[in-house]
């Protein structure tokens, strides 16, 4: 039984490549869509992760109007230094790599999204 | 930066230690600090996976009273029904989903996983959201 544990845990928090862009597999789902993370080197102090497209279609179906709901996603999303992008309903954490570890950040983004992603219709 | 340095770095901060009867992740959680702390999480011989009640010891080490937070903390429960609180301060997962891919079925120890960060990140916000009977957050 731990045998085959250790191997789905292998892939957890693994990154791989996607079409030249980089993907943290994080096992999470919405309603059976992967939640994976991109993530992104900015250049040799800042990296950003972001998550993926159908994060966007899950907030505007369960929100109703990510618009309308913009400010308290960004009010859950913020202690974790997470910021929400409006224009492509995404949330993004943007760090540099010598104050915060890519695993730290991933967790952040991963608290943010499963407090984000319980949101109702508004 | 290619996808073997990535893991690399990701492995720096996400440590998974495995013992002939048990595997512990040590993971780092915000939890309203100024820094994340390093949580383990294990799953022992029977593939039961616990918090080791270390969620709420650092909820309650925040608020004090859990008192106002446990109808909160009841309705995040039920609401994802594989996590359930034993003790009055353990989070555990006993059963796991059961997945097939071709003729194999398995079960998805690592979706169990997944879904205790998500109770646990919620539980560790008790304090600054509401989760009403339907799972729904909202802001307090």
């Amino acid at each position: 039984m731990l045998k085959e544990i250790r191997e789905q845990l292998d892939t957890m928090f693994c990154a791989y490549e996607d079409r030249g862009a980089l993907d943290v597999w994080t096992h999470m789902t919405i309603e059976g869509d992967p939640i994976n993370f991109r993530f992104y080197q900015e250049d040799n102090k800042y990296a950003r992760l972001v998550t993926p497209p159908c994060f966007s279609e899950w907030m505007a179906y369960s929100t109703g109007c990510w618009s309308r709901a913009a400010s308290t996603i960004e009010a859950l999303a913020e202690p974790y230094g997470v910021s929400w992008d409006n224009e492509n309903g995404a949330l993004y954490i943007r760090f540099r790599r010598n104050e915060m570890s890519v695993a730290e950040a991933i967790m952040r983004l991963q608290q943010a999204v499963s407090l984000v992603c319980e949101l109702g219709p508004f | 930066m290619d996808a073997r340095a990535l893991n690399e770095a990701i492995g720096q901060g996400i440590r998974k230690v495995y013992y002939p009867d048990r595997i512990e992740l040590y993971l780092p959680f915000f939890i309203g600090n100024e820094k994340s702390e390093e949580f383990c999480l294990a799953f022992d011989r029977d593939g039961v996976l616990s918090d080791g009640g270390r969620t709420l010891e650092e909820l309650k080490k925040r608020v004090g009273d859990l008192t106002p937070y446990r109808e909160t903390i009841r309705n995040i429960l039920d609401h994802f029904g594989t996590v359930a609180l034993e003790g009055g301060q353990k989070l555990v997962v006993r059963s796991f989903q059961t997945c097939s891919f071709g003729d194999k079925e398995y079960l998805d120890y690592a979706g169990g996983l997944s879904r205790m960060i998500r109770v646990i990140a919620l539980i560790c916000a008790a304090d600054r959201i509401k989760v009403d009977e339907d799972g729904v957050v909202s802001l307090c």
